[in-house]
């Protein structure tokens, strides 16, 4: 998306959503939870972010680069404010929980009582670790999350420390979990008339999110680690960028020619593909030089032609500016006051219920405000 | 249905798939009730069941993938949990019969195959709602269709390359970071997760069935959204810096005794820094200027890590996590499969399950994360053998009887093991 594209405003019109008429009352304060919703009410579910007076804390991030994380994890949704440390507020939130299908929180508000007054409500709470257990009252972050899971481990170079990643991957991936709780607990409703009460774990997010890790340790006492992929797979500096290249072994004679280097594919060392694997560092010190004077572009055609995969490392501009991404309709903009923010495409596309988003992220509004304009509708 | 099933229970859902993705939500779907049965030949074999003749050792049993190891293999058996196998060539003539009468009783198919490979199958959603107009059809792709790079292939690495997450790992000297396992597919698992769910829903209120792609790029890039609207409203892209974070220190891996062992560490206030110098038996550090608030730590991280470092390098790293966590500073082991294996917070919660596979032995596999009232009386089953449900299925589901059954897997266009 640059500035001479004309991006989308996300459509309005739409067919009858999967999840019309579902209330969902969204009292999360981090990731997880509002990405949950947020999905939620893509297909129809009317959401309420219900934050304290002054706003939740993602409206107030500290770091520049969750600068719009707010933006992007609300779009769609109502807002009211309520303190619920005040008697008024407790009775406004017992009054709201009476009406709606569906609650979601990542703090200590008491669900199971919600359950008990309205034994329809599906209710879901997302915690960093479950609470029972020896980390019963540990506390996360995202890169204790992906110490915990053994991502972080096999991430990086084996002669140097491990690396978490970055961002709140974890968190995404555990608000995903919550929206298949939560429409998993809808269809058994739909079925029995019954709400339930559904924990999400981070930690055991993350943890089934970490490949093979302990059943190949029970196979056989061994595990992943940092260093070279298992397979033929690295990344190549070229003179104008990186590129991560994956060649199958039948398909590495063929690179090596397009390199112009069959010698490489006929070393003893790296003539099979067991041997290709076993000494895969030895390959990339003989190809890298020859690799590192091509484009990226031109690295990409000779990969091509040997039928392996191989993409360029884009960075966030070389995605906004991706033609296939703008032929797609990916991009949409929506008003966000006087101006107007980008918001990302579905993360699925569905042939016959297409997400729609109605409005960007909301601004806080008193209860009060929210109740009048209610009525007014 | 029993009214308190599993969400997707009585749900027959057909998969065509390889490595992990596809997989993966396959072992999701059984997880949420359904009965997933897995199409594959040895011709077009799942990528994890590994070379017909065995692959990396360190994927089977004691290291040995025995005289079949596809049925061995550690990755495959941990992916495709409580499923059924029909050994068959799908694009056999011979065999068409059958599939078409496994789609007519299926209410989704699920495929992970490189675009365009169900089309050349005659399994695009175009020839599978005249079999079954009710089907959904979940597709899982690298980039969609309709736009210029609509037949990308990809893998796990390339994906993240493309979708611009590989940039954003790194140790601060400009050269990209791949994750470990390849972080990408099972976040297309889990978005394929909440996707079947939602047109299951709409086919039980409707009875209607739909398409849905899923472009594995896409859906990955709302996993980091917010980098991308920094970059466009601001036009501002953040390089990597190890582990470092921009508001607070110290945010990092410090290593600990013995080999490659390491602690996580993320100390976000100034409580947790004074708790963390008490733990760590350096008070003196509390009064130390370099380090009296966020701000100041941030701007001398090299001297906070190298100071870290010294004394933690004495430390065991499980034992230190729980001390900085009981005094309230946020850290954790840098777990290897070993220590997930053993870890005890997963086994109190019996997150972790020994299963015994007819092939591979006795195992202990990671569960999944979705609880339900109902779910705890279900039985993990292990992953199956390579057509190990073939007759089974094809008696039950599609209504073979058992002579054509006889000529099917006598012809090679299906097989039973």
């Amino acid at each position: 998306m640059n500035s001479t594209q004309t991006s989308n405003t996300a459509p309005h019109a739409s067919p009858a959503g999967v999840l019309d008429g579902i209330k969902i009352i969204d009292l999360s304060t981090g990731v997880a939870g509002q990405f949950a919703a947020r999905v939620l009410g893509e297909y129809g579910a009317d959401v309420v972010l219900l934050e304290p007076p002054g706003g939740c804390e993602l409206r107030h991030p500290k770091a520049i680069e969750d600068r719009y994380l707010f933006w992007h994890l609300n779009t769609g949704k109502k807002s009211i404010t309520l303190d619920l440390n005040s008697t008024q507020g407790q009775q406004a939130l017992t009054h709201l929980i009476q009406s709606c299908d569906m609650v979601i929180s990542d703090s200590t508000h008491d669900l199971q009582v919600m359950c008990q007054q309205n034994p329809r409500l599906i209710a879901c709470r997302i915690r960093d670790f479950s609470p029972q257990g020896p980390y019963a009252n540990w506390v996360g972050n995202e890169m204790i999350h992906q110490a915990l899971s053994g991502l972080m481990y096999a991430t990086g170079r084996a002669d140097d420390k491990p690396l978490y990643g970055f961002g709140h991957r974890a968190y995404y991936s555990a608000g995903a979990i919550a929206v298949s709780c939560l429409l998993g607990a809808l269809i058994m409703r739909d079925n029995n008339s019954k709400g339930q009460y559904l924990e999400v774990s981070v930690h055991e997010t993350a943890v089934s999110m970490s490949q093979n890790s302990v059943t190949q340790f029970a196979y056989n006492a061994t595990w992943m680690a940092r260093g070279p992929y298992p397979g033929p797979f690295d990344i190549f500096k070229c003179t104008d960028g990186w590129v991560s290249m994956y060649c199958r072994g039948d398909r590495w004679s063929a690179l090596c020619q397009g390199l112009g280097a069959p010698q490489v594919a006929e070393h003893p060392q790296l003539s099979s593909i067991n041997n290709l694997v076993k000494n895969w560092s030895l390959a990339y010190r003989l190809l890298q030089p020859i690799v590192n004077k091509l484009t990226v572009e031109q690295f990409l055609a000779i990969v091509e032609i040997a039928r392996g995969l191989a993409s360029r490392v884009n960075t966030m501009k070389d995605v906004l500016d991706c033609n296939h991404l703008a032929g797609r309709n990916y991009w949409h903009t929506l008003a966000d006051g006087v101006t107007s923010k980008p918001v990302l495409g579905p993360l699925f596309r569905f042939s016959k219920t297409p997400r729609v988003i109605q409005q960007g992220a909301p601004d806080l509004k008193p209860i009060s405000t929210w109740i009048k304009e209610s009525h007014e509708n | 249905m029993k009214t308190d099933a599993l969400p997707l229970s009585a749900w027959r859902v057909l998969e065509i798939s390889t490595a992990w993705a596809g997989p993966m939500l396959g072992r999701i779907l059984s997880d949420l009730g359904a009965d997933v049965v897995k199409l594959e030949s040895l011709d077009s074999i799942d990528n994890w069941r590994g070379a017909v003749k065995g692959d990396d050792r360190k994927r089977y049993p004691l290291g040995e993938p025995g005289l079949r190891p596809y049925n061995r293999n550690a990755w495959f058996n941990t992916q495709n949990m409580g499923k059924h196998s029909v050994g068959i060539d799908l694009k056999s003539p011979i065999a068409r019969l059958a599939v078409e009468e496994l789609v007519k009783s299926c209410d989704a198919l699920i495929c992970n195959f490189a675009a365009g490979a169900l089309k050349r199958m005659k399994l695009d959603y175009e020839h599978l709602i005249k079999i079954n107009p009710q089907i959904i059809l979940l597709e899982m792709v690298v980039t969609g269709e309709g736009a210029p790079l609509e037949n990308t292939r990809g893998v796990g690495p390339t994906m993240e390359a493309l979708a611009g997450m590989t940039v954003l790992t790194g140790y601060g000297d400009g050269v990209p970071q791949r994750t470990g396992p390849a972080y990408v597919d099972p976040i297309g698992a889990l978005n394929g997760a909440m996707a079947m769910l939602l047109a299951a829903r709409h086919r039980q209120q409707t009875g209607e069935g739909q398409r849905i792609e899923l472009a594995q790029r896409e859906s990955l890039m709302n996993w980091y959204g917010e980098r991308f609207i920094l970059a466009a409203v601001d036009g501002i892209e953040i390089a990597p810096n190890g582990n470092q974070s921009s508001v607070v220190a110290p945010h990092d891996a410090f290593k600990t005794m013995g080999d490659d062992e390491w602690i996580a560490i993320a100390v976000s206030t100034n409580a947790q820094w004074i708790a963390l110098c008490e733990v760590l038996q350096k008070t003196e550090w509390i009064q130390d200027a370099r380090f009296v608030n966020a701000e100041s730590r941030i701007k001398n991280s090299d001297a906070l890590n190298e100071m870290i470092t010294s004394v933690i390098k004495q430390h065991n790293k499980l034992k230190l996590a729980f001390s900085l966590q009981k005094a309230g500073v946020c850290a954790a082991p840098v777990n290897n499969g070993k220590d997930i294996f053993e870890d005890s917070h997963l086994i109190a919660n019996q997150f972790m399950i020994d299963v015994e596979h007819p092939e591979a032995g006795t195992h202990r596999y990671q569960g999944l994360p979705f609880h339900f009232d109902q779910k705890k009386e279900r039985r993990q089953t292990p992953a199956p053998l390579l057509g190990q449900h073939t007759r089974e299925i094809l008696k039950d589901w599609a209504g073979l009887d058992d002579q054509t059954l006889d000529s099917l897997i006598d012809s090679g266009a299906c097989i039973q093991a």
